[in-house]
């Protein structure tokens, strides 16, 4: 594959509907995981990416696009290289001590949620996105 | 490498950008919205470096401190078209050579011809008609009446489509006077309302 | 506390019909994101680093039982169980869905809330002294003026597009609970020389990039005349405040630039132009807001009742609290009490929707149906029996808000920080919470002391008028802490000073211990509160206990 600490990007946007981190993944779909997101590896399929992200801010499916670099490790998995995108990858890294918190929304409002999206993910999912399965 | 763009159906929300624009709509050459509908411009803006026309003429402030002294005394319908932050206090005793003032809003996030609206109005009892030019949008509109503005040069479609179709969602409560004359909401000292 | 009427009602539901329509339009695409945001900003919704956050405005911090338990409703039917009490004395939810907002607005405007204008190039939320009412020391209630600049300014036609963002904050006393020469304008009540109330105002404050104190324009402003005036001052400033450069566009900008004998002539220009005009403040108009705040019916004590009276044994904890949590009240037999949020380790601010009715319960049972946010971030029962203090106590403790800190170096204010900001450069919360676990066991000890914490240099943690204040930046892409010491957002308004190279997230935590040890080491007496040692001694001795040992 490539050397162990490539610098790739990944596009990332927060879906228009409640704000949440997603990315664009191979089927052209904005997910809530690393797993299986787009990488471009080279300027022109940056630039083709975030061509992308534009059009899909016009279509009204997410705002706030832009790429992240990501170093790529030997396996395969993603880390962001921007603490600031560790952060957001990983929700609020403080979740555990806030009171009351409750993680998923409740049942009944399962209506709102878009399709192909499904249960919202949990903190967890979302940081074992950013890995891909050890081998 | 890139993720299909067909599947339309997989996302939510998912119009093509501009499919609305001309659903419904005045002629593009309609652009002033004025006593309930659109209306061609009757007002020529003046371009630098050529002529005055002969009709109706609207100036930018550098072009009326060039010209007025030739337009002194001159029979014929002028406008001044202002930028917001050009001054206004020494020309106040001109203004009322013109029947229209134009207010740019270069961008709609810079308000500061609200209050140029305002003053002219208010300090400088301006008595001829007020028109927002430049990004005037329709959640701006009431706001804009609100300052003294009786027309508007409208190109953004959403906003025509608004306009057109009388759905300005608009507050009609207002917690202050404004410029133009409002009808009391009740016995609170500054209570007011836009009525339909 | 003031009541709606059918005016107020029906100005908030057409606010959020107008906003639900909006929201309609922004979906459908008939509406730009470039072109919703101001509107979106202007109901408080902002996009955040992991979901949109709404604030939700809290009118000079004063809420009533009612509003505390819908505020707990929605934390929990729309939100994730919690929110966020906020430095200019608002609430913040941080998970709501963008097409649940209409629905969440709705719910709010049942109960005379709202979130209009808590964000936006605006007027935000009049804060006040989060005393007000309760304390001895006001010559009257400052709320009713805030609620006076409340109405007139809610979408004023021609201040929705100001420039940049724009604070005021009214106090009536010689010490200053509102931070309120850190705002674009600042309003403290006093009687003027003839006797008669008004105020001397003041301009040009505020934090961020570049701080300043605010300065004074006008010392006497009968009040009468205060609409007038703030109209003059907004006229002035919507129309010569910056629109280059977003860190330049406050009007702290433009005095310091046009210096505040110009912007004073020009404003005292226009204000002479308007001053007999509409705005004028009718007198029994005042008088009709004041009545909204008029006290409630306290009930005298009998003779010889203390807070000690009641039942058990002598309880060291309970005295603690008393001497930190509780303030003297105007009215003999009661007490303002500080319910802190600030639990030892625990995220500042933050309370879960069981602790809100919880909290709620106790106003209305034992404050009159009122509670107070503070914009250090915690809440006040502002009329408690002395009698009720035990009983006040006892609900604190059942709910895990009976933490004894007050003030104290605990008591620590973190804006939300990376954790949650897309503007952050680093998070406040967890360098909040090191410091708190790391400091607690002496807190009684070091005494007063206020620590303020913001993840970025728009300085919402007040971090210019810490005490000791921290400012998280980011070096070398990885999260770094600047220290500095001396400020004050208090009567004795001073920005504090940077003491050198910054720490990272580790030795931040030490960084702040070093400069405790050293002040525990240098005061003259346990009395000799931090503040005061630190103007005697100056940063010397603490650069050099900070920096001196890395030789």
């Amino acid at each position: 594959m490539s050397k162990s600490t490539t610098s790739i990007s990944v596009l990332t946007a927060n879906r228009l509907s409640d704000g949440a981190v997603v990315f664009l993944d191979f089927d052209g779909v904005w997910v809530e995981s690393l797993r299986g997101a787009v990488v471009a590896r080279s300027p022109d399929e940056a630039r083709a990416l975030e061509s992308r992200g534009a059009f899909d801010a016009a279509r009204n499916i997410v705002v706030e696009h832009y790429l992240v670099e990501m170093h790529e490790a030997e396996d395969g998995s993603l880390t962001p290289v921007r603490f600031r995108e560790r952060v957001r990858l990983g929700g609020p890294s403080i979740l555990g001590d806030v009171p009351g918190y409750v993680e998923a929304a409740p049942v009944v409002r399962q209506a709102h949620h878009d399709v192909g999206k499904g249960r919202p993910q949990t903190h967890e999912e979302r940081l074992e996105g950013s890995h891909a399965e050890a081998a | 490498m890139l993720p299909p763009l067909d599947g339309l159906d997989r996302q939510t929300g998912a119009e093509e950008p501009g499919a609305r624009d001309t659903v419904v709509d005045a002629p593009a050459d309609a652009r002033i919205w004025q006593n309930g509908s659109f209306q061609p411009d009757t007002w020529a803006t003046a371009v630098d470096g050529e002529p005055l026309p002969e009709t109706p003429v609207i100036l930018s402030r550098k072009r009326w401190l060039v010209e007025r002294d030739s337009l002194a005394g001159r029979n014929r319908l002028l406008g001044l078209r202002l930028e917001p932050g050009e001054p206004l206090d020494d020309i106040a005793g001109e203004l009322a050579q013109f029947s229209v003032i134009a207010l740019n809003f270069p961008k709609f996030s810079d308000g500061r011809a609200f209050s140029t609206a305002t003053l002219l109005r208010e300090k400088h009892a301006f008595k001829g008609e007020l028109r927002a030019v430049g990004n005037v949008l329709s959640d701006q509109i009431p706001l804009m009446r609100r300052v003294g503005f009786d027309t508007f040069e409208v190109t953004h479609g959403p906003t025509r489509r608004a306009l057109l179709e009388g759905r300005l969602a608009d507050v009609r409560l207002h917690y202050q006077p404004a410029v133009v004359t409002e009808p009391p909401a009740g016995t609170r000292p500054w209570l007011r309302s836009t009525s339909g | 506390m003031y009541r709606y009427d059918e005016f107020d009602a029906e100005f908030v539901r057409q606010r959020v019909a107008q906003f639900r329509d909006q929201v309609g339009r922004r979906v459908k695409g008939e509406l730009t994101e470039d072109e919703f945001r101001p509107l979106r900003l202007m109901n408080g919704l902002y996009l955040q680093l992991h979901a949109y956050m709404l604030r939700i405005a809290v009118p000079y911090g004063t809420l009533s039982s009612l509003q505390m338990r819908k505020l707990a409703h929605i934390a929990r039917t729309y939100d994730r169980g919690y929110g966020h009490f906020t430095t200019r004395q608002n609430l913040q939810f941080n998970w709501p869905a963008l097409s649940d907002i209409p629905d969440i607005l709705a719910e709010l405007a049942e109960v005379e809330m709202h979130a209009i204008q808590t964000s936006g190039n605006c007027i935000r939320n009049v804060t006040a002294d989060h005393f007000a009412g309760a304390t001895a020391e006001e010559v009257a209630d400052p709320r009713p003026y805030a609620e006076i600049i409340r109405q007139w300014s809610s979408l004023h036609p021609e201040f929705s597009f100001l420039p940049r963002k724009f604070k005021v904050a009214v106090i009536a006393s010689e010490h200053d609970r509102a931070a309120m020469q850190l705002h674009d304008i600042g309003l403290h009540l006093k009687r003027l020389a003839d006797g008669r109330l008004g105020f001397a105002v003041y301009v040009g404050g505020g934090m961020g990039r570049t701080p300043f104190i605010a300065k004074k324009i006008r010392d006497e402003l009968p009040e009468e005349h205060l609409l007038s005036y703030l109209e003059a001052i907004l006229r002035v400033y919507n129309m010569q405040g910056r629109r280059d450069n977003k860190y330049k566009a406050r009007i702290k900008i433009l005095i310091h630039e046009a210096g505040i004998e110009a912007i004073a002539a020009e404003v005292e220009e226009e204000w002479q132009r308007i001053r007999e005009g509409a705005l004028k403040l009718p007198e029994d108009e005042i008088k009709r807001i004041a009545d909204y705040f008029a006290p409630p019916q306290f009930v005298a004590p009998p003779a010889g009742a203390s807070a000690r009276s009641p039942i058990g044994a002598p309880d060291a904890a309970f005295e603690r609290w008393i001497a930190r949590n509780t303030h003297a009240h105007k009215q003999r037999g009661y007490a303002i009490v500080t319910i802190s949020l600030k639990p030892i380790g625990g995220v500042p601010g933050d309370a879960s929707a069981a602790q809100m009715d919880a909290v709620a319960d106790l106003a209305e049972r034992y404050s009159f149906d009122e509670v107070r946010v503070t914009h250090e971030q915690n809440l006040v029962l502002p009329h408690v029996r002395l009698a009720d203090l035990r009983a006040v106590y006892g609900g604190l403790m059942e709910i895990g808000l009976a933490e004894a800190n007050v003030g104290l170096v605990t008591d620590i204010i973190a804006c939300p920080g990376l954790d949650y900001c897309a503007l952050a450069n680093a998070r406040s919360i967890p360098i909040a919470q090191r410091i708190s676990e790391r400091l607690a066991a002496r807190q009684d000890q070091i005494g007063d002391l206020k620590i303020k914490i913001s993840g970025c240099i728009n300085a919402c943690g007040h971090h210019h008028v810490g005490h000791i204040g921290i400012l998280g930046v980011e070096k070398r892409g990885e999260e770094h802490y600047q220290l500095l010491l001396g400020g004050s957002g208090a009567e004795d308004a001073a920005l504090a000073t940077i003491t050198g190279p910054g720490f990272g997230p580790a030795g931040i935590v030490d960084a702040v211990e070093k400069v405790v040890d050293t002040y525990l080491k240098l005061r003259k007496d346990p009395k000799e509160a931090f503040l005061s040692a630190y103007g005697r001694l100056g940063s010397a001795p603490f650069k050099e206990a900070l920096y001196a040992a890395a030789a």
